[in-house]
């Protein structure tokens, strides 16, 4: 059956049409954030994170790997290991724009006792990597570790290779470090600090030390890559150095003054939940770190810490 | 007495060589070895500079200690330490001297003429001639570097290979004490290599033809060895087959037996090709021979010449506007020219620089600036951390700063070329020289502007420069991601130019 289309019904019909559009235009905005909030970003199930409070730096490493089901879960006897702390500034430990050596050194024990084959720490640093390596404090800890098992060494420019990123929305492929990207078990241990463009510089932006090539190219666009670069790297376990922090002047600081002492550490599997955690010693909201938005969405982790579980651990 | 020369000569070399490869950061914010120990020896270093520059050396004073040694014993470093003596030694060893020709030996003395009255003119061209500087500036711009490249190539080449399981170990057994941290590569290579070859081609003509004719520090040793004390002397069994003669490494004795101490070098090839045992060296202060006919007349004419032509070559400079605007180590003198007087142009700087940012000029601090150190920020920057060119400086051309005060030192200052910064041009952040700048509250700072673009505001960081806190250090325009001329550029800033204040 077919309408007849008259004057009265057509300016009906038109009417009805336009106040409809009206009423959406204006609702719309009221509307969209709580129909965002449904949009499913949300992962099924959240990796639980700790965090860790006031205790000496072994002894929390040890606790949070313990409450998060042991270092059985994430290294497997016979497994080679790199382990990726900060250690890219020529900076002394009090100036919070390395990861505590300490923290790294337990890890290391801790991965000795899983039976890990070979522990690799590297970074590449920003800074001289003699000077950085030497002033983050990390020499003294590992240089004259005599264990086969544990290698701590200089980047080797030669390792790097080419790599696409099959899932990377805007950085498709770069060079990777070899060793990381042929580990079985990937550690990551970064220390949380300001940046000035990223805002806060946590466990994902920690990846930008296993890149070869102009890697100052990634900052044209750093928020979606660093988001593509996390697809490819994963980390089985993160640990946040929030022991001391760099709260202004970061990513590598000088002033005293600009350092804060949490003496926290954050550990968890999911880079998102960890990295968002961490946000708070900065009193600055996970979505303001458009990193971590893009991960979220791409469903790397957890932005939304109320689903993630967390156990806090006060060893004072 | 040959054969403990030839072993003093090899381990003095090792020795040098051992120094040489000291001149790098081993993790000692402070070296602890004197690296440049032959350098402070060199009294020519001395007299030149300090003629130069009208400054006292304090660090070069161990020079006076070698020239009263040299005036109570001889000129036994040339033929003992000196470690370019003893690589003419190891190249002409197969070589006859060829004694015919005499005439050429006081050119030395003509160019320690020349030398020292262009200094008291103030201009320091010592660097051309010192021996010890021409060495050390060859090792470290061009012969260590392509020596490293060698064994680079072949560990890399072997890398992909089989064999890498041999080469790699190897490679990691030797790379801490035999190489540099990175391959160091220099401008002026090629020019320094020339001239270093062609000194050692003149081996050719004779053995240590360097040593007898031209080298200025020979000159200044021997002036100073005429009342020596140990003396070649002939035993009344010589027959006069005037073997020792022919030997005579540095043309110093004559026919009759007489020696001229001012060129004998104490090598002691005479008393080794003696085969009646009749050539010693004795304790006995003898008058001295002379078999250079330096007359009065031409060591005035060497004067007058070069009381003319050390001027002339001053004011040939290049006094273009912007002949300062090289970028000098921190701690190097303010007055360009006065660190130039003191700059002896051997490279210890260049050696040690961490992130191999300093190289050496060709004519862009002018004709008599080739040589001198100058940080290039396209290839590197200065380490904020670290202080080991005033270290190694044997001349106090760049001082040695205490740490806190070079972080303090303006070597120069940075601009932003808004024309090629990627924010100011494409709207987008990059934020790389901020990141990088070592000062505490940073140097470079943000103007903060929110555009619109298509997916909704964007707040853009563009990087402007406090000059009253920027140093120059350049690791801004070392990391600007930019290919082609970078976006933030680092310049000179001339001293006692106000620093400009941003409006705040």
């Amino acid at each position: 059956m077919t309408k007849k289309i008259d004057r009265r019904n057509f300016m009906e019909t038109s009417l009805k049409v336009i106040a409809g559009a009206g009423l959406y235009s204006v609702a719309e905005p009221l509307v969209r954030p709580a129909l965002a909030s449904k949009r499913p970003h949300h992962i099924a199930n959240p990796a639980p994170i700790v965090v860790v409070k006031n205790g000496r730096a072994s002894t929390m490493v040890r606790k949070a790997v313990e409450s998060l089901g042991g270092i059985g879960k994430f290294v497997a006897k016979g497994e080679t290991v790199v382990i990726k702390p900060n250690m890219s500034w020529d900076r002394a430990p009090a100036y919070a724009a390395n990861t505590n050596p300490f923290l790294v050194q337990e890890m290391v024990n801790l991965c000795l006792e899983a039976g890990a084959a070979k522990i690799k720490i590297f970074d590449r640093p920003c800074n001289d990597p003699r000077r950085s390596y030497k002033n983050s404090g990390f020499d003294r800890v590992f240089k004259h570790l005599r264990n086969p098992r544990v290698e701590f060494s200089h980047i080797d420019e030669r390792r790097f290779v080419y790599t696409k990123i099959p899932q990377g929305k805007n950085l498709k492929e770069f060079f990777f470090y070899k060793d990381a990207l042929e580990a079985d078990c990937i550690i990551n241990m970064p220390i949380a600090k300001h940046h000035s463009l990223t805002t806060l510089t946590l466990s994902m932006k920690n990846y930008m030390g296993l890149l070869g090539g102009q890697r100052a190219v990634i900052h044209q666009d750093i928020d979606q890559n660093l988001a593509d670069i996390s697809t490819l790297i994963k980390a089985r376990l993160i640990l946040t150095d929030c022991t001391r922090i760099l709260v202004a002047n970061g990513p590598q600081g000088g002033d005293i003054k600009d350092v804060r002492r949490p003496n926290t550490i954050v550990a968890g599997s999911d880079p998102v939940a960890v990295d968002s955690y961490c946000c708070r010693f900065f009193s600055v909201s996970p979505s303001r770190i458009g990193y971590l938005s893009k991960a979220y969405k791409m469903g790397l982790g957890e932005m939304d810490l109320s689903r993630v579980p967390t156990t806090v651990l006060d060893l004072s | 007495m040959t054969r403990t020369r030839r072993w003093t000569q090899i381990i003095t070399l090792l020795l040098f060589v051992v120094l040489f490869l000291y001149t790098e950061y081993h993790g000692q914010d402070i070296l602890l070895v004197p690296v440049n120990i032959f350098l402070e020896l060199d009294p020519l270093i001395l007299l030149g500079t300090s003629l130069a520059a009208r400054a006292q050396i304090m660090p070069l004073f161990g020079a006076l200690v070698l020239l009263l040694f040299t005036a109570l014993l001889g000129r036994f470093f040339c033929g003992w330490l000196c470690p370019l003596g003893t690589i003419f030694d190891i190249v002409s060893r197969k070589q006859q001297p060829n004694n015919s020709v005499h005439q050429l030996q006081k050119f030395k003395y003509l160019i320690l003429c020349f030398l020292l009255v262009s200094a008291l003119w103030g201009t320091q061209l010592i660097f051309l001639f010192d021996p010890i500087s021409i060495l050390v500036r060859s090792l470290t711009m061009v012969f260590y570097p392509a020596f490293e490249h060698v064994i680079r190539s072949i560990v890399n080449g072997l890398y992909t290979t089989p064999l890498a399981v041999v080469s790699e170990p190897i490679f990691a057994a030797i790379k801490e004490p035999l190489l540099s941290f990175t391959q160091p590569y220099y401008r002026l290579g090629l020019t320094t290599a020339t001239c270093f070859l062609a000194i050692l081609a003149l081996e050719k003509i004779t053995p240590r033809f360097w040593c007898r004719n031209l080298c200025p520090l020979g000159a200044l040793l021997g002036i100073c060895s005429q009342k020596g004390a140990i003396t070649y002397q002939r035993s009344a069994a010589c027959n006069s087959c005037q073997v020792c003669t022919e030997k005579c490494k540095t043309g110093a004795i004559t026919a009759s037996g007489a020696v001229d101490k001012r060129e004998c070098i104490l090598c002691g090839n005479c008393v080794g090709s003696c085969q009646l045992e009749a050539v010693s060296f004795a304790l006995a202060p003898q008058a001295a021979a002379t078999s250079i006919d330096l007359t009065r007349r031409q060591l005035l004419k060497s004067l007058g010449a070069a009381a003319m032509l050390a001027p002339v070559i001053q004011v040939s400079r290049w006094k273009e506007p912007r002949a300062a605007s090289v970028i000098r180590p921190p701690g190097a003198n303010l007055d360009d020219e006065k660190f130039l007087a003191l700059c002896t142009r051997c490279g210890e700087c260049m050696k040690v620089c961490l992130g191999n940012a300093l190289h050496p000029t060709l004519l862009e601090s002018g004709l008599t600036g080739i040589w001198s150190p100058h940080l290039v920020p396209d290839l590197g920057y200065c380490e904020y951390n670290c202080n080991l060119c005033g270290q190694v400086c044997p001349t106090g051309a760049i001082a040695y700063l205490p740490l806190a005060e070079k972080q303090q030192l303006l070597i120069g200052t940075a601009y932003i070329d808004k024309n090629r910064c990627i924010p100011y041009r494409l709207n987008s952040n990059c934020i790389v020289c901020e990141e990088h700048c070592p000062i505490p509250h940073k140097a470079i700072q943000f103007e903060r502007r929110v555009i619109q673009t298509a997916s909704g505001p964007y707040e853009l960081l563009l990087p402007i420069v406090v000059e009253e806190r920027c140093i120059g250090c350049g690791i801004c325009q070392t990391k600007c991601p930019l290919t082609g001329s970078p976006g933030v550029v680092v310049q000179k800033k001339l001293p006692g130019l106000a620093r400009t204040r941003i409006p705040s």
